[in-house]
This record gives structure tokens, sequence and C-alpha cells, in this order.
């Protein structure tokens, strides 16, 4: 991510969210690295209850979650969503939910692609990103 | 002794103005979506990824 995606567009204004919890055996809030991710446009959250988790699994149901989603994606159906990514473009906004989902991905690993692909597509188009 | 620790300090006070420029990123604490959803919105017109991780 940190490699591929944020120095890749390093004069974007892309903005990410890194929502942290614990999901497998020996995660713990004093695990996490805040070397992973050093860019300034990364904002961390520690979420203990795993709601963002919770959340965006409850929505995956959705007809536009649906269509958004990596092809390659794993391991969903879950309670909670996570080893995940999903982007969205200058025009979404949350109210009940955050809207105008461009791509989304599980695990981050198996579907990078295309989570490099969307973010490609949507710095370049025009008026994005700058 | 004074006049020692009186030139000590402009190098002091770089230290430190240094050490916080280079601290790290912080970790938020949040108990619910809501603080994603304000900061979200606060970036309204630029592109977003949130991402779902665990720290191992």
């Amino acid at each position: 991510m940190q490699k591929e995606i944020l120095d890749a567009h390093r004069d974007s204004d892309l903005r990410v969210y890194a929502v942290w919890f614990n999901m497998v055996e020996g995660d713990a809030r004093d695990r996490w690295s805040p070397e992973l991710l050093t860019d300034r446009r990364v904002v961390h959250f520690w979420d203990e209850g795993k709601t963002v988790g919770a959340f965006f699994a409850r929505r995956t149901q959705s007809e536009e979650m649906e269509q958004a989603l990596a092809p390659n994606s794993s391991g969903l159906g879950q309670a909670v969503l996570w080893d995940s990514y999903l982007v969205f473009g200058p025009e979404s906004r949350w109210d009940n939910g955050p809207t105008g989902i461009r791509r989304w991905g599980r695990t981050i690993l198996r579907t990078r692609n295309d989570l490099g692909e969307a973010v490609k597509g949507l710095l370049t188009a025009p008026g994005v990103g700058k | 002794m004074l006049r020692s620790s009186a030139r000590m300090l402009p190098f002091v006070l770089t230290l430190a103005l240094v050490g916080a420029c280079q601290s790290g990123p912080a970790l938020k604490n949040i108990s619910s979506v809501d603080a994603l959803k304000a900061r979200f919105n606060a970036d309204a017109g630029k592109p977003r990824i949130v991402l779902l991780l665990s720290p191992t």
C-alpha cells in the first residue's frame, strides 16, 4: 500500500483511513506498527469493538457493493469485514453509509492489482486527484 | 554552569523540534463508525480509501 499506492501517487490528494482491529490470535493494539503506513495522507484508527468491520460486512450484500467487488476476492460472508479495502471517488458522501464505492476487495494481497487499477483510474480522471 | 546551560538551550530546543516533527502517525481510538464518517465527509471532494486491517 505504502509503495504501490501512496508513493506511486505522491502528489495526489488521496486520503486513506486505516482502521485497525483484533482479528487473529496475537492481535493487540500494542502490536500495531506505526512504520507500516507513514504517509501523512493516512489517518489511523483503532477500533477495539470491530464496529467498522461489522458495519461494512453488513453492507456487502447491497447491489452497489456487489458490483464493485474485485473478481478474485475471497473469504467473504463473515460477520466482520477485514483484510480488505474500499475505494471511493471524490463525489462520495456518507449519510447512512458511504455512497459511490468504486472498488473493494478481499484479501488486500490477493486483489491488490484491482486496488491499484481502481486508484490509478480514479486519479487520472479529469479534474480528480489534485 | 549557568552560562554553559544557556549556550546549550538552542541545541536542546532544536532537538525537541526535530523530535516533534519526526514523530510517527497517531492511532486514534474509536468506538463507532461516527469518527470515520466525520473524517470521510470532511474530506469530501477527494478520492478516499478505507482499509480494514489487523495488526499482525
